[in-house]
Parts: structure tokens; sequence; C-alpha cells
């Protein structure tokens, strides 16, 4: 009888184990690892081709656990200047945004294949970045390809034929009817990396999934950015992945820098865990930045941009987006 | 080219030696059958004791014993020792030997079968899990070896639902798997979570932890020889099971001086899955199966042939969409054909020709873009290897291999061909060694390999060798090294395996190179405890890991282009482990104390790093406990957490693509594999008792995996893109299972 007692003691004991779970959680924080990187200056400036200098944001990395805010890492006070050609063109804080600085209002417009400097003096903490600008970049063509043959059905007409894209019978494109691909010619570029910009707030969805729950449709950015190309071919083409919403859309085709380029591609929020072999291994790793005392991108690009209109398949039953 | 021609020349030589007084033959299993390699074969004639060691298939020679009269006497751990008076005369004498297997239920005494045990005495890092055994330990629905092979010391897995295998700081890449001499180049199904070997159809598995024999090469690490079983040669017979994820079944028995084996597992969760998918669940259609079949046929005393084959598959269907899908096929398809031939009564030969493939094919579709990412290998290969029992103090061995690959790799990108590798090389290899045994305590074991390898160029010479010294009776004082080469390289995750794939290495990097050292200490009081004690050091140079920052679209194909290459490593450690084996309770405890430590210039900022898989302490304590008609089974691991790299800081940058919308936020890495997750520990029980099923012998079990529902960590996902903080993916909670196993 005590044997049984015994037994029945110990079948509860491990019951109550079982149900509860021998337990392994712990706060978030127990994660993040001692010895911080708080304090280094992280830069962010982004040349393009035959538009003004741009304004350039200075800000420094934070300890984890809290969200990174203008307000808890921008760095006002900075010396910021832009060299070219032998000649400095020193920038101004915002006021109102720390992380900001201007250009000054004799800026001048970037040229294609010059070489800009970028020195940044905040305080006992010196950041320095050079960015080569690439060659003026133009899209040749843009067409719609048949998805068997790949055989062309249709040419789009570009910017450079006419102002009203969006307006021409070649532009509108039936979701997921063809691949869409934009071919131009060799350039002096280190890759391409492009930007989809849905431009009319409030167009339903085109997709529509079962399985995608509510909190999934609003995700769903009206504007996104790919992955590093290569472009061998002098071609990209554009997958239906990237287009959720109907109406305009305008993509972005940058051909970039070294230094854009070796941030996107190492970038884990533009697939730097992709390429050759997909996701292998561990992905958690610091993208390339080529800053010297900071980290961040002081970069540059030519850009062309394509237009046109995504008209859903089947305009029944769409789903409306906020 | 030299070294092979010396190597030839000394066979040859020693082809030239008299041949009379020569015992030979084949140890047999008196009930299936089945060869048994690795017996003690020794004869006696009072103080003087002459031995030798059968070969793999079970064969063994004695040359040169003087006439006279002898005690025979063929020893192998879980049979009856064999004792019969013996005659030796002048010329030869074929003299096979079947052994009665020990009775193992309905007896007081219980004795652990432990093969090759005697091969144990001479190789250092030398282990084996009889099916017996595997099929007494806990496990998750089904015995699986590769699954119950971390319970010993030096090995680990990746994850409750990985089959990978971690042995001694090597990836699973560096462990060589054959089954019946073929390479499998996936042995997992379900994504790692079973292995691909059916333990019915397995009749012997041995593994060696490091400083592997010359007649084994390819990898840097370790090999795990798993050979089937040739089929009942004296009676039909069957066994199978069913379980909650797959049926299986094993039938096998005797032909015209020969035996056949045919055996099968499916599993059957696919209805199961169609029962309950309808129009608003998504649930994904899989299956596996795999098949095995051999036959054996002897041609007069001197010759047999055995043709063998496998085919193995998985099968995952995912349609979410009528626009998205996906759809991930892999598996291994293998076959042999076998010569063994009995040249003389002190030399054996073995021929085997082999074909295999292994494909893996991943089709995605998303919103209408496909993807898809293809690898295959097919392989074809030749293999010799001849034994030459010299005297009774030298057993020759040599053999070559060739094989000849062709391997394809494809990525496939909304239409767009972004890579198609192919690579058709060879590998040609030879090695030659020879077994030492100057007294009945000493054993020496020297040889090497040499490899050719056709887009590497150049000849690679790999030398080999063990030392076994019983310095006191119950002593043994056990020693090995040896250089390793490995040209194929292995892509996956750590997580899963399913879109794995293998690619040559060119010559565009060096091949991963290693040496390794291994000593250890045995005592052994008695036939119920053993204990041994073994420290090893592995020294590893020209590692790859893939490169992630390729661009999705790389040209380059060549090796240097898509691995970070110039990798060096080592991994060192000390085992320790004590058995019980005999008794009703039987059962041992392992411990492991190790460091794994990797170093590429390109990562870490070129400082050294752990890898995810260092485990400073490793303890198993494995018991099991039969009586009458039942067995008890538990098995307790411990292990240090696994590495993983911290965030430490946070930063913003816009997206360059479309700065004016979007501003990022990142997590910054601290060193890689910096921090650890928490201690893994878990229990796992099991129950089994025999019963008669319509005159069949049968068993049922109850088995439970994670018997106190720890829900030990598995990897942690950083978020990158933001805020958020760090998530940690536990591994599996409790999970009982239960089936029937049957035999007749």
């Amino acid at each position: 009888m005590r044997r049984l007692h015994r037994v029945y003691g110990l079948a509860l004991v491990w019951l109550a184990m079982v149900a509860t779970g021998c337990s392994t959680d712990r706060e978030p924080g127990e994660l993040f690892g001692t010895d911080l990187d708080t304090g280094r200056l992280v830069v962010d400036g982004l040349l393009i081709v035959d538009r003004p200098l741009p304004g350039i944001g200075v800000s420094q990395t934070i300890a984890p656990g809290q969200p990174v805010t203008d307000s808890n890492s921008g760095v006002p006070g900075a010396q910021l200047t832009v060299t070219v050609d032998g000649v400095s063109y020193a920038y101004t804080n915002d006021g109102e945004i720390r992380a900001l600085y201007h250009p000054p209002a004799n800026a001048p417009v970037v040229l294609p294949g010059t070489r800009y400097d970028l020195t940044i003096v905040a305080g006992d903490r010196t950041a320095t970045a050079t960015t080569f600008t690439p060659d003026r970049f133009k899209i040749r063509e843009a067409v719609l390809l048949d998805e068997e043959s790949l055989n062309v059905t249709r040419q789009f007409v570009t910017y450079a034929d006419t102002d009203s894209v969006f307006d021409v019978p070649e532009n509108q494109v039936i979701y997921q009817d063809g691949l869409l691909e934009a071919r131009f010619g060799p350039l002096q570029a280190a890759g391409y990396q492009v930007g989809v910009l849905s431009l009319d707030e409030g167009s339903p969805f085109v997709i529509n999934a079962d399985f995608l729950e509510d909190d999934d449709y609003e995700d769903f950015d009206r504007n996104s950015s790919s992955p590093a190309f290569l472009a061998p071919n002098g071609s990209l083409r554009l997958p239906w992945f990237a287009i959720a919403f109907a109406g305009r859309h305008t993509l972005r085709i940058f051909a970039v820098d070294q230094n854009w380029f070796d941030f996107i591609r190492t970038s884990p929020k533009f697939g730097g865990d992709g390429g050759f072999g997909g996701n292998a291994g561990d992905n958690f790793k610091f993208p390339i930045f080529n800053v010297d005392g900071g980290i961040g991108v002081f970069g540059s690009a030519s850009v062309d941009s394509l237009g046109f209109v995504v008209i859903p398949a089947d305009s029944t039953n769409l789903r409306p987006s906020n | 080219m030299r070294v092979v021609i010396i190597g030839l020349a000394i066979v040859l030589l020693l082809l030239g030696q008299a041949d009379a007084g020569t015992i030979s033959g084949y140890v047999r299993d008196q009930e299936s059958g089945e060869t048994l390699p690795y017996a003690n074969v020794v004869i006696r004639q009072g103080e003087n004791v002459l031995g030798v060691l059968s070969n793999v298939e079970g064969f063994y020679a004695l040359k040169d014993a003087p006439e006279g009269e002898y005690e025979m006497v063929v020893s192998y751990v879980g049979y009856k020792t064999y004792e019969k008076p013996l005659t030796v005369g002048p010329g030869s004498l074929r003299y096979d030997v079947e052994l009665e297997p020990t009775a193992f239920v309905g007896e007081e005494i219980v004795v652990e079968a432990q093969r090759d045990e005697e091969e144990a005495e001479v190789q250092t890092g030398f282990i084996t899990l009889p099916t017996e055994k595997l099929q007494s330990l806990p496990s998750f629905g089904e015995t699986d070896i590769l699954r119950s092979l971390p319970l010993l010391p030096g090995i680990q897995s990746a994850s409750d639902i990985s089959s990978g295998l971690y042995i001694r700081g090597g990836s699973p890449d560096q462990t060589l798997i054959l089954l019946d001499q073929i390479p499998l180049y996936n042995p997992s199904h379900a994504f790692g979570f079973f292995s691909t070997f059916n333990a019915d159809a397995i009749k012997d598995m041995s593994l060696h932890k490091g400083a592997y024999p010359a007649q084994y090469g390819g990898r840097l690490g370790s090999v795990l020889d798993v050979r089937n079983r040739d089929g009942n040669r004296k009676k039909f017979e069957g066994n199978g099971g069913v379980s909650l994820i797959s049926g299986r079944l094993l039938l096998e028995g005797p032909m015209k001086n020969g035996s056949w084996m045919v055996s099968g597992r499916r599993t059957y969760l696919d209805p199961l899955l169609s029962a309950i998918r309808n129009d608003s669940t998504e649930i994904p259609s899989y299956y596996f199966y795999d098949s095995n079949a051999k036959l054996n046929q002897d041609w007069g005393d001197r010759d047999k042939l055995s043709i063998s084959a496998y085919a193995g598959r998985d099968d995952l269907n995912f349609d979410l969409e009528e626009d998205i899908f996906f759809t991930i096929r892999w598996g291994n398809t293998a076959a042999t054909a076998k010569w063994n031939h009995i040249f003389s009564d002190n030399m054996f030969w073995n021929l085997m020709v082999a074909g295999s493939k292994y494909f893996s094919d991943t089709n995605i579709n998303i919103f209408d873009t496909p993807i898809l990412i293809s690898n295959s290998i097919r392989d074809f290969s030749a293999k010799g290897d001849l034994d030459y029992f010299v005297n009774t103090e030298h057993s020759l061995s040599t053999g070559f291999l060739a094989t000849w690959y062709d391997f394809r790799f494809r990525q496939v990108f909304n239409q767009d061909e972004q890579i198609d590798l192919k690579e058709t090389p060879q590998l040609y290899s030879v090695y030659l060694q020879d077994h030492w045994q100057p007294s009945s305590r000493t054993s020496v074991r020297v040889g090497f390999r040499a490899n050719h390898f056709t887009e590497q160029g150049g000849i690679r010479v790999e030398p080999r060798g063990s030392f076994s010294h019983q310095f006191k009776p119950k002593w043994r004082f056990k020693a090995g090294g040896g250089a390793y080469t490995q040209y194929l390289q292995f892509v996956t995750t750590e997580a899963f395996s399913g879109s794995d794939f293998w690619v040559p290495l060119d010559d565009t990097v060096d091949p991963g190179r290693s040496w390794q050292a291994v000593t250890g200490l045995e005592y052994e009081p008695s036939d119920k405890y053993k204990f041994s004690v073994e420290s090893y050091y592995t020294d590893m140079a020209n590692l790859v890991v893939i490169d992630q920052d390729v661009a999705v679209d790389t040209e380059g194909t060549t090796s240097e282009d898509v691995f970070v290459t110039g990798g060096t490593g080592y991994a060192t450690g000390v085992e320790l482990f004590l058995q019980k084996r005999t008794g009703r309770l039987t059962g041992w405890i392992g411990y492991t104390l190790g460091w794994t430590r990797r170093t590429f210039r390109e990562l870490n900022s070129g400082k050294e790093f752990p890898t995810k898989y260092d485990r400073r302490t490793d303890v198993s304590f494995v018991a099991n406990y039969k009586v009458g008609k039942w067995t008890f089974g538990s098995s307790l691991v411990y292990g240090t957490g696994q590495a993983y790299t911290p965030i430490v800081g946070r930063y913003a940058l816009r997206d360059p693509a479309v700065p004016e919308f979007e501003i990022d936020r990142y997590a910054i890495p601290g060193d890689k594999n910096s921090a650890r997750l928490l201690p893994y520990h878990r229990l796992d029980l099991s129950i089994k008792r025999k019963f008669g099923l319509f005159g069949a012998n049968a068993e049922w079990y109850l088995q439970v995996f994670n018997a106190y529902n720890r829900r030990n960590e598995w990897f942690v996902e950083n978020d990158n893109g933001g805020d958020a903080s760090p998530r940690v993916f536990k591994m599996l909670p409790v999970v009982p299972t239960f089936g029937i196993d049957f035999g007749f």
C-alpha cells in the first residue's frame, strides 16, 4: 500500500512537471550581450547623380533594449563637411531633427564619375568616408515578356518618351500577366538596387491569400526595396511578389557605388543572408560599411525610373487597404 | 604514384610466400548465417597461442601454424564461445565456424552484445551500437541510429529535430556516412527528424570518431559505417512494426547457396493530413519512404556475390494558394554489386562497383514568382580491397577506390537562370595498411592513403596509424592519428536539412585538411564493467563556409567566388565512458569536456570564435533494466547551452532605395557565438513488453520523449529590422509515442 502511494505520488509530481513545463522562459534583456557597442558614429548619406548634395544623418549607436529614436541617437553639434574637387562644403544641423545636417545653399549638383569625401567631427570622435559616383544611368527599354516563351509581348513607354506614363495603354499591366523586365546598357557601377513605390494611397490589395491574417496585411509596405543585384545581362526582372497593391507604381532602379552595394549585399535587411546557398548558416552579422571611425553608409547612385499601373486580374472582392 | 608502386610491390612480395599450415574460413551466426566481422579467432596449444581477427566480411586466416594438436577458440561477445579440438597438418584447411547466440530472454544472465569489441581494442575512437542495443534505447517514435548516437560521449546533435551528427567538434559534413560501403549524401528524412537508416535492416554499425584507418577517406573527421543484413541463410523470417509515424516490414530468407532480404518503411502521415485538410486549413502533404534489398549468392567455397540496393525519398507539398506553393523533394538511390573471392587460404578479395544518386529540388512559387533551387550528385565507383593474412603477426590490407562524380547546382529566380553549376570531377584513392601484432598484448596498425582529385590536381598522401598495448592484465593504452583531406563541401542550415546541397571544391581553393591525434586508456576489471578515457586533438585548415554576401545573381561559380575560404580551427577534449555491460541492469555514463574553435579572416573581425555546437560539458546517463518480458529504458542528457551571437547595440539607417519613406532599425552583433543559451537537459523513458501475437513474437512499447517537459532553447532570432527584443525558439516539449514491433 505504501509502495502504491509512492507510485501515485511520483506520477502526480511528473504530471505537474509536464503540465507546467520545465520552464526556460527568461527576460529578453538576458539575451543581450554584456560588452555593449554604444556611442559609435553612424553616417547616413546618399548622393544621387544630377541632384543637389543631400542632407546627411549623423547619429550614434545605443544600447539594446530600447527603440532607436532621434532623441536618443541623434548627434547634434558635429562638424560635417563634404569635399569635392578640393572644395569643402560645411553642413549645418537641422535644429529640430538632431541627427539631420543640411548642405549649404551654394552646394553643387552631384556629378557622375566624381569623388566625394565626407568628414564628421563630433567631440573626440571622427568619421570619414569616400564615395565615387557612378555613371549616369538610363533604362534603355522596359518590356513585358510571355511567361513561357520569354518573348516580348509589349514595350512600355518610359519617362524619356512622355511625362504621362501612367495614362498610356502600354503601361497598364494586369497583375501576374507576364514578366516585367527593364533593360539597360553596361555601366560603370558596382551593382544595382530597385525600389518599388505604390503611389496611390488607399488603393486595394491585388494579393489575396487565405492564409494571411489581418496583421499580415498591415505589414505590407507601399514602398519597398530589393536586394543587391549584379545584373550581368544588363536587365532586371520584377518579381510579382514585389507588388501588393493596385494602381500606379514607380520602379526606381539605382546603379550604385561600392559603398551602397556593399551595404545592401551584406545587410540582413536586404537579403544579405541570401545569395548562393540561400539562408545557410548563421546570418546575424555586421554589414560592410566602408566608414572609417564609424558605421553607416556614405554612398552614391544614379537612378532612372519606370512608371506603370497595376490592374487587378479580377476586380471583384478586392481587399481594401488602410 | 611511386608510393602506389612500392605498395603493390610489397603485396606481390608477400604473395610469393608459402601458405602451408594455414587455417581459414568464415565466422557466422549459427541461427541466421550472417557473417561476423572482427571475431576473435585463436588456436591454443598449451602456452602457445596464435590468434587473428576476422575481417569486415567475417573471413579469417591463420597462417604458418606449426603442425600439431590445438584447441580452436572463436569468441564474439554476445555469442557462446566456440571451443573444439583441431589438428593442424601441412597445407591448408578450410574451417568455417558458426557461433551460437547467447540467450537473452528467460534467463537470469543477460549479456549485452558488444560487436566489434576486438576491433575497439586496436583502434582509438572506435565504438559501435548494435541493433539490439539501439532498439532498447528510448527514442522518438522510431529506433534511429543517428538520433541515438549522441548518447555516446563526443557526439552531439544540433537539436531535438536534427539527425546531423557533430562528432568531436566536426560539422556533419565532416563525417563520412556509408551504407554498405556507399556514401550517403543526405542521411536524413523529415528535415533531419529521422535518419534514412531503417533499424530493422541494419546488421552492423561501427563509428570511428576520429583517427580513422586508411581504408576510409574523404572526410576531415569521422566515419559511420553501416552495413545492412545479408538475409537469413537458414530460414524464412520477417519482422516489422507500426508506430505513430510509420510502418515497416523486413523479410529475409535462404535461397540456393545464399540469402535474400527486402525491407521497406513508409510514413502514413499523408493520408491523415489529407483527411483533415480542407479549404480553410493550410496543411502540407508530406511523406517519406526508404527501402533496402539484398541478394547473396555463394559460388563454390571461394566466391560470393552480393547485390544490394537502397532507395529513399522525401516529398513535401504545400499548396497555400493557386499562386503560392512550395515543394521540397530529396532522396538517395544507390545500388552495389560486390564480389568476394578467396584467392588463397590467406588472401581475401572484395571488389565492388556502385552507383548512387542524390537529389534535392526546392520549388517555390510566391505570388506567381517561381524560384527553383536544385542540386544533384550522381556518382559511379569501383572499389577493391585485398586482405592478406601474412602470418600470425601481420595482416596486410590494400585497396583502391575510383569515383566519377556528376554534380549540378541550379538556381533559377523568376525564370532567370542565375546559377547553373556543373562539375564532373573524379577521385582516385589507394591505400595500404599493415596490422602488426608483435605479441598477444600489442597491436600496431600503420598505413597510408593517397588521393588524386581531378578538380585539384596533384596527389595527397595521408599517413594513418594506431597503437594498442595491454600493459597490465586489465589495462590497455591506445593511441592513434592521421591526416585527412576533404574535397566536397556541404552547404546546409544548422536548423534543419531540406534544400541542402553538395559542391566539389575546385582548384581556386585548397581542399580542407585535418590531422588528428587520439590517446586512450581502458580499464576492464571484469566482463561486467568497462571504463575508458580518451583525449583528442584535431587541427583543421583550409576550411570554407558559404559566403552569404555574394549577390543573388552572381555570375561567379568558382569555389573562391562563393565560399569564405582559408579557415582554420581545432577541436580538443576528453571523453570518459563507464559501461555496465552484463546483468539485468545495463547502461553507461558518458562525459565529454570539449572545445571547438574556428578562425576566418573575413568573419568576426578575424578573431577566433567557438562554433555554435561548441559544448564545454556533455553528460549522458543511459540505463536499461530487463526483467522477464519487460524492458525499462531511460536516458538523461545534460549539455552546455548552444553558442549564439548576442545583440550589443542598435542603430538606425534610411532604406537607400526609398529613403524618404523607410527608416530601418538594426541590431549590432557582438563577438560571434560569444553568448550561451541555457543548458540543455532531457530525460527520455521507455517501457517495452514482449507478448505473443497470432503465434508470432511481438513487443509493444511506450516511450516518453522529454519526460519532464524541459523546454530547451533551440536558437535565438534577432530582429534585424526593428527594435524588438530577441526571441528564443524552443525545442520539443514532452512527446509520448507508442507502437508495436513483431517478428515471425
